[in-house]
């Protein structure tokens, strides 16, 4: 078996002055793997999420990605480092309403030159591998694209937010909870479009959720709650 | 750069504070620049009163009152100066030309000034700009009369105008010189200067009118001299109020000077125009500087405005900011993102407020002007005023790091998602 894309191990993490949240000895992610992890709101896993991008430090254990210790770099970059090689999907309300769907979607080649040149080395500029995207994702219109971002229905900003976590071709991306404003009948779609876009582009997929029903159609389901050792409060 | 670009979207989004911020800043930038503006204005046309004497005399008081009755025509001299004196002084071989001064007679509230020739030859103001008449002549006859500016454009007088002077300086006066009226004989160009509000007689005509005065006080009854009887008197005055000097070498000033203040005849006192002006403005300059110190604290009022706006709206931002980090924004862009906020709002105030401060000029200038001899030039910013706009922009940009660095801070905490 090859490295892993994700390696996580003996990680442990607490807020400043609460108890430990998250205490995980082991957990992986392969390269073009789709992994399902069921945490339900209130189980550290928004807290994780951030470990694994470099936005938080964990006191104890190692985060590697590609290969790539994330306690070994510095603060910027981390930051860097994280916007070359992970795209990232939240539940809603995550695109800028007062941009374009294009420019949405090129958001991250406006930080990251390794994802601009990636995505340049397919189109011609940034807007063509944009609408190229959003066009898999089944947003065709042209018209559209060039309509704020605040001015689409919810199904519309979540395959928008997926284009922009997909382009320029990132090997990890997170999906936090997407689906989770949908009916359904859009959420199959979405899923299935999410799910042939990574495999396009190469990229792994981390999808968070705490919809079990979904897990069957992933590569592998883990369940944070056992994944992680540190009691966990009962309510939040 | 992307993150200008980003900035303003964001803005535009946000357009109706921010452009209240604008207003609000463009409107002080108005008025500081405004304020800048007549304040140099002011002070140059002040300066340039009088130009090209060197020397002005009067009897013995302080400077600034010499300055003030002499060429302001403000208050009143104590005493008079001897005519003998005058003549004695304006002989001198230093002396090139002497202009003599006879205050004390006014026409509905503007000041009468008794002269000679030597005042249309040798009187200068601005940079050495002479006196010139748009109509009419000199005086010649004993009871003609040349008007400045403003006195024949709000009184309405014309050539050939007849007009009844009063003595004393008020504006009502319950003793006139009735029976010996004068007549405009001509009116002088606009100078911006209080010669526009002077109305100019001989020293012979001032010297007529008050030819059978007795004590202050007009003769009575077979004691009175008619208009066509003072014709045939000596008309020399015997006393004048002051005189301006020119000397044929400037070098000769402080010598001269000390000359006449040392005179043995009657006490007198000689000073340089310039420097008593300058000792004026500072005493003026304490107002002038306060309203500029008033504009600045309004500049800074529009600026802390600005600083609040984008404050209390940092909080509803938190989700952008998210959004922005999870694309790969370093929270050193979070920064830069509302430093460049903050300037854009300021630049963008500048702009308007210059607008707004060329139409306001474009409008008030020629009232400015006639009411006030205030030139306001449409010109380019000067260098001080560039340097106010560089001050205001550093402010800014000093200002716009503050929500900066509290939305640094908070992205730092915030990670990549937020739920509000």
């Amino acid at each position: 078996m090859s490295t892993p894309l994700l390696q996580v191990s003996d990680l442990q993490f607490a807020w400043p002055g609460q108890p430990l949240l998250l205490d995980i000895p082991a957990f992986s992610l392969q390269a073009g793997e789709r992994l399902f992890l069921k945490g339900p709101s209130g189980s550290g896993k928004t807290t994780l999420l951030g470990l694994l991008g470099g936005v938080h430090q964990p006191q104890q254990g190692a985060i590697t990605l590609l290969g790539q210790s994330l306690r070994q770099l510095s603060a910027l970059r981390r930051d860097r480092f994280r916007a070359d090689h992970t795209g990232y999907l939240f539940q809603q309300f995550n695109l800028l309403p007062y941009l374009s769907v294009l420019d949405n979607v090129t958001l991250p080649c406006r930080f990251s030159s390794l994802r601009r040149e990636r995505a340049l080395r397919q189109q011609p500029d940034l807007n063509t591998a944009a609408e190229h995207l959003l066009r898999e994702l089944g947003l065709s219109d042209a018209t559209l694209h060039q309509r704020s971002a605040g001015a689409l229905s919810i199904g519309q900003q979540q395959r928008v937010a997926a284009a922009r976590a997909l382009i320029g071709s990132p090997e990890l991306v997170i999906a936090d909870e997407p689906t989770s404003a949908l009916d359904a009948d859009s959420r199959d779609a979405f899923l299935k479009l999410l799910f042939d876009e990574c495999a396009q582009m190469g990229s792994s997929l981390l999808f968070v959720s705490h919809d079990t029903s979904l897990a069957t159609r992933f590569d592998r389901a883990l369940s944070l709650a056992e994944l992680n050792r540190a009691s966990q409060p009962e309510i939040l | 750069m992307y993150l200008m670009r980003l900035a303003l979207q964001s803005l535009a989004n946000r357009r109706f504070s921010a452009l209240l911020t604008v207003i609000a800043i463009a409107l002080s930038v108005t008025l500081l620049l405004s304020v800048e503006r007549v304040r140099t204005e002011a002070r140059a046309s002040f300066a340039s009163t009088v130009s090209g004497t060197d020397l002005i005399v009067g009897a013995r008081s302080g400077s600034v009152q010499l300055l003030l009755y002499s060429v302001f025509r403000i208050g009143n001299a104590t005493n008079n100066i001897r005519w003998d004196s005058f003549e004695q002084i304006s002989h001198q071989p230093q002396v090139k030309w002497a202009i003599p001064l006879s205050l004390g007679d006014s026409h509905r509230g503007f000041r009468v000034l008794g002269t000679n020739q030597a005042y249309f030859d040798h009187y200068r103001f601005g940079r050495d700009q002479a006196l010139t008449l748009s109509q009419g002549k000199r005086f010649s006859d004993l009871y003609d009369a040349v008007l400045g500016a403003d006195i024949a454009r709000e009184l309405g007088y014309q050539l050939g105008t007849e007009l009844v002077l009063a003595h004393g300086a008020g504006a009502v006066s319950f003793v006139k010189h009735a029976d010996k009226p004068f007549r405009v004989v001509g009116i002088l160009a606009k100078t911006g200067t209080p010669v526009d509000r002077t109305i100019h007689i001989s020293l012979e005509g001032m010297e007529a009118l008050h030819v059978d005065w007795q004590q202050g006080m007009p003769a009575r009854g077979a004691g009175k001299i008619s208009a066509e009887q003072a014709r045939e008197l000596d008309l020399t005055p015997a006393a004048i109020t002051a005189f301006m000097l020119g000397l044929e070498r400037r070098i000769d000033t402080f010598a001269l000077q000390r000359q006449i203040n040392e005179f043995s005849g009657e006490p007198l006192l000689a000073i340089l125009p310039g420097v008593a002006l300058q000792e004026l403005w500072s005493l003026l300059s304490v107002a002038e500087k306060a309203l500029l110190l008033v504009s600045v604290f309004v500049v800074l009022t529009g600026l802390v405005g600005m600083l609040t706006a984008i404050l209390s709206g940092l909080n509803e931002r938190r989700r952008e900011m998210a959004v922005l980090r999870s694309v790969g924004a370093r929270p050193l862009h979070i920064f830069s993102l509302l430093v460049l906020e903050a300037v854009s709002l300021t630049l963008a105030g500048i702009a308007l407020g210059l607008a707004l401060l060329y139409a306001g000029m474009a409008v008030a200038r020629p009232w400015l002007e006639q009411q006030y001899g205030l030139f306001l030039p449409l010109a380019w910013p000067t260098r001080s005023e560039l340097q106010l706009l560089a001050g205001i922009l550093a402010a800014s940009l000093l200002m716009g790091c503050i929500p900066a660095w509290r939305a640094y801070r908070q992205a730092l905490l915030d990670g990549l998602s937020i739920r509000l």
